[in-house]
């Protein structure tokens, strides 16, 4: 009978990765599903991707609704092979007993999870055996509501107050040591409650429920409702919850401009010799990958062998020790709907131009059609990003942690320039490179510039060799 | 007073808040200078107060163990004691503690000025060293911390022969043959438990009905058993009429008593706010009908860029309550929002034997408030270490709220007391409740299993009685 039906188990993505949000289900219980066909989205901190059926068969039963988290190993679905079985209870159990150690809801698992107990007691022995070991470290170590039921920090004191008080704490402002809710607030909110906002007819202060995310938990605001309307120092506003990646980009940019004392530094470059040999490849470029070449490829390419003269630009801080790292993986910034995703070219150094451009696409492709694997985002060591493809001439983007440079694109234009004393049209970037100063100082990044730009000026003799 | 030097901040009074706000100062980047009328710095605490007494005490308790040795197994004969030595290592203790603070304020690079000072207008102090000469020096902030002095009693005017003080006692060139003790507080009372334990025939004479009026009477009970054994006789109750220096001896005269001869007399009835040559009317900070100045939360004086801590504000005399103060006004001064001081949780250390240590509310607090508590109380006796140590004597009360088990008021009386409260001091700050100390695992074997014995009649009885 047990052999009738298939577990939907929520696959390790890679190391540290140890939950996801379901984003959305392609089918309602009872439809017929495909092996290997995508059965839902799931989203991560580092990617969103689909999760394709186990097996062919009826999707029998959703353990885990959209917006739920789920973790590495958790039953997401039951998959039978015939339509309109009934699930045993010992499965459906199962099932449950894996959700049950998480908080049932919508506000189910804390994200601190994540970076918690587990993943320390993971990070010395990857989980090579994965969802077992993983299910067996959750048995050792059961994940209570009562718990970590404190995204907000508070105190035993106050838990137990909130518990009877039937009172869920992320109501609670608290203006303890890094807004930890002490006794008072605590009183101090039952007493709000009660007395001084008796009538709905008065204005009610509004406090979203706080973020679950510590850094984001610091910067909320203090909005006024009246009449179902929200206001923001008295402008009317319309509430919406940021997306998944939007929330995990925010909290890494947060951490990033915390972590690293960013310093940009700028160089015009002149593109006329790249330009030249841009148009002998990409006819030829077009007609075999139907694709085009991009000014963004030829940079990558290069960036990708200058690095390997500046291993400073290449490595990652950890605390009083430099880690240079020994690949060259570059990552790509993309937009796509829902968010800024950052692709890697892993071992770049290692590649002809040409490959690089055909990564470079099928990347981006994949990143719009939210078809990247978690791998394909893992492991940068230093980043490109191309607003200049949107115009921009200059701009300082944030690291990506934990790496210490990022190079930004400005806007290929056609300038008038002196040249031999005389003004001639060249097309023109601003290439800037924003670094860590902590690791790198002005002229080293100045340094990587020189050698970029020579090495992009003279690009053919370069090509060549 | 031509050229005028200036500082950031410019504290008066070097004792446990002057030094420790200079040096948290300094920390922050401030220029700070400390102004001291005495020759060394340390204030009370180093010179006259915490340290040299708290050496004489470990003293009384060598000489105590010395006394009890040959139930430990020894045979050292009679033993015997030289209190010129013993008073020679008190004064290289100090010696060594001053020579410490000093290099201190020389590594943090904090000016010291000798004199008294005095607030002469806005961002002015004037000092005026020991011939009489004026300095003037500016200032952005201002921190008072000049502490407190002996409070005299007019029917028993301090002689510095026979009729001392807790200054001048500490400098008594032998051990008297009998000595009366005037007011039963922290400071009598370790007197009294010193002196008695080296052979005095001490009378404590206190006006309240109960010595040690802050602490909970079970404590003081179980001391005033201990002290009997110390030769040590305690009148509550009793008004002192006079004392009158004899010559040979002390003549006291108590209220329905008959006259009675001490070799010596210690008055001791507290202590009183130094503030008359600082200045204050004419800055228009205000004080109290205590003398005591007001200030805020962050101890800010009425003067907003002039701040108070320590004995000259009606908060606990304690030497650590003023440094915390102190540390708290500073960051303040710099820019800081730290969080308030809950003086809930200051402990209170008495240095007796057996000692006293407290936290919280008394259980007559509680009774006088109306709020409801619980009491776990646990004795030293039946364990092990206990016996080990020879230190039977005492025991640790938790007086906590019956719905919450939040921690309301921690008594511990014994051998190690002033060391065990500590764990209190965290639980309090945490807000930790009897049920997380019953849960914390106590080594074995200490003193401090007490506690978690204590702790677990919370939750239905203790293990080893």
């Amino acid at each position: 009978m047990r052999d009738d039906f298939s577990p939907v188990r929520l696959p390790l993505m890679g190391e540290g990765v140890l939950e996801a949000t379901v984003v959305r289900w392609f089918h309602q219980a009872g439809d017929a599903v495909r092996k290997d066909a995508p059965l839902l989205e799931v989203s991560t901190d580092k990617v969103d991707t689909e999760i394709p059926a186990p097996a062919s068969g009826f999707l029998n039963q959703r353990c885990l609704e959209e917006g739920d988290i789920a973790r590495v190993g958790q039953v997401l679905a039951w998959i039978a092979q015939e339509a309109g079985v009934v699930l045993p209870s010992e499965l459906l159990s199962e099932a449950e007993g894996a959700q049950s150690s998480s908080a049932p809801g919508k506000t189910s698992v804390p994200a601190a999870f994540g970076s918690g107990t587990v993943m320390q007691a993971s990070s010395g022995a990857p989980l090579a055996e994965g969802v077992s070991s993983l299910a067996d470290l959750e048995k050792d170590y059961p994940l209570t509501p009562g718990l970590y039921a404190g995204m907000a920090r508070s105190s035993p004191l106050v838990r137990k107050m909130a518990r009877s008080h039937g009172i869920s704490l992320h109501q609670v402002p608290g203006t303890g040591l890094y807004g930890r809710i002490t006794r008072r607030d605590f009183e101090h909110y039952l007493m709000f409650g009660r007395s001084r906002y008796p009538r709905a007819a008065e204005p009610e202060v509004q406090r979203h429920r706080k973020p679950e995310s510590e850094e984001l938990s610091l910067f909320t605001q203090q909005t006024l409702m009246q009449d179902g309307q929200e206001f923001l120092d008295g402008v009317p506003v319309r509430r919406e919850r940021m997306s998944s990646i939007r929330l995990k980009t925010a909290e890494h940019m947060l951490r990033s401009v915390r972590v690293s004392p960013h310093v940009t530094t700028t160089f015009e470059m002149d593109l006329s010799a790249l330009a030249r040999v841009r148009r002998e490849l990409a006819e030829d470029f077009l007609a075999k990958h139907r694709s085009k070449l991009t000014y963004t490829a030829f940079f990558l390419y290069a960036v990708a062998q200058v690095l390997q003269k500046h291993p400073q630009l290449n490595a990652s801080v950890d605390g009083e020790d430099v880690l240079f790292r020994e690949d060259i993986n570059l990552g790509c910034a993309v937009a796509t709907e829902s968010g800024l995703i950052v692709p890697v070219i892993r071992k770049a150094s290692s590649l002809s131009l040409e490959e690089v451009a055909v990564a470079l696409n099928d990347l981006a492709l994949r990143a719009r059609e939210k078809r990247l694997n978690p791998q394909d985002v893992r492991g940068g060591t230093f980043t490109l990003t191309n607003p200049g493809l949107y115009g921009s001439l200059h701009s300082q983007p944030i690291i990506s942690q934990p790496q210490v440079a990022i190079l930004s694109l400005g806007a290929v234009t056609d300038r008038a320039v002196v040249r031999e004393g005389e003004v001639v049209i060249r097309p023109v970037c601003q290439v800037g490179l924003t670094f860590d100063h902590r690791l790198i100082d002005g002229e080293g990044g100045a340094r990587f510039l020189q050698d970029l730009r020579s090495y992009l000026e003279d690009f053919p003799e370069s090509f060549g060799s | 007073m031509e050229s005028q030097q200036s500082f950031d901040l410019l504290i008066i009074g070097s004792g446990p808040a002057g030094e420790v706000g200079a040096i948290r100062a300094a920390q922050l980047g401030l220029k700070v200078a400390v102004v001291e009328v005495r020759e060394h710095l340390g204030g009370t605490c180093l010179n006259v107060g915490c340290i040299p007494t708290k050496v004489l005490t470990e003293s009384a308790r060598m000489w105590d163990k010395l006394n009890h040795a040959h139930e430990l197994g020894f045979d050292v004969g009679t033993p015997a004691f030289s209190w010129e030595k013993i008073m020679a290592r008190k004064l290289s203790i100090v010696d060594a503690q001053r020579k410490g603070l000093r290099f201190l304020m020389k590594k943090n690079k904090i000016e010291v000025i000798r004199g008294r000072g005095r607030l002469t207008e806005r961002g002015r102090v004037t000092v005026t060293d020991d011939e009489g000469r004026e300095t003037a020096f500016g200032y952005k902030n201002c921190l008072l911390a000049t502490g407190s002095r002996v409070r005299e009693l007019s029917c028993a005017p301090a002689n510095g022969r026979n009729i001392l003080t807790s200054d001048t006692i500490l400098d008594i060139d032998h051990i008297p043959a009998s000595l009366a003790v005037i007011g039963g507080g922290v400071v009598g009372m370790e007197f009294a438990s010193l002196f008695g334990r080296f052979g005095s025939q001490v009378t404590v004479i206190e006006s309240m009905d109960q010595v040690l009026p802050a602490e909970d009477s079970d404590s003081v009970r179980e001391l005033l058993r201990a002290l009997r054994k110390q030769h040590v006789r305690v009148e509550s109750s009793s008004r002192v009429l006079s004392v009158s220096d004899e010559g040979s001896f002390c003549r006291v005269r108590v209220e329905g008593k008959e006259d009675r001869s001490f070799e010596t007399v210690l008055v001791a009835i507290g202590r009183q706010p130094v503030t008359e040559h600082l200045g204050l009317r004419e800055l228009g900070i205000r004080t109290d009908k205590h003398g005591f100045i007001e200030v805020d939360q962050h101890y800010r004086t009425s003067a907003p860029d002039i701040f108070a801590v320590g004995d000259i504000i009606a908060t606990p005399a304690l030497a650590h309550t003023a440094s915390a103060e102190a540390k708290h006004a500073v960051e303040v001064i710099s820019g800081g929002s730290p969080v308030p001081i809950n003086y809930e949780s200051n402990p209170s250390a008495v240095y007796t034997y057996p000692e006293i240590a407290s936290i919280g509310l008394t259980e007559e607090a509680l009774k006088a408030k109306e709020i409801p508590y619980k009491t776990a109380r646990f004795p030293f006796a039946p364990l092990a270490k206990a016996k080990i140590e020879n230190v039977p004597e005492g025991f640790v009360k938790i007086l906590y709220d019956p719905q919450y088990h939040e921690l309301l008021g921690v008594h511990i009386v014994g051998a190690k007391a002033t060391e065990l409260i500590s764990e209190f001091v965290l639980g309090k700050i945490l807000e930790t409740t009897i049920d997380e100390i019953g849960l914390a695992i106590h080594p074995h074997p200490t003193l401090s299993e007490t506690i978690m014995e204590a702790a677990h009649i919370a939750e239905g009885g203790p293990i080893h009685i």
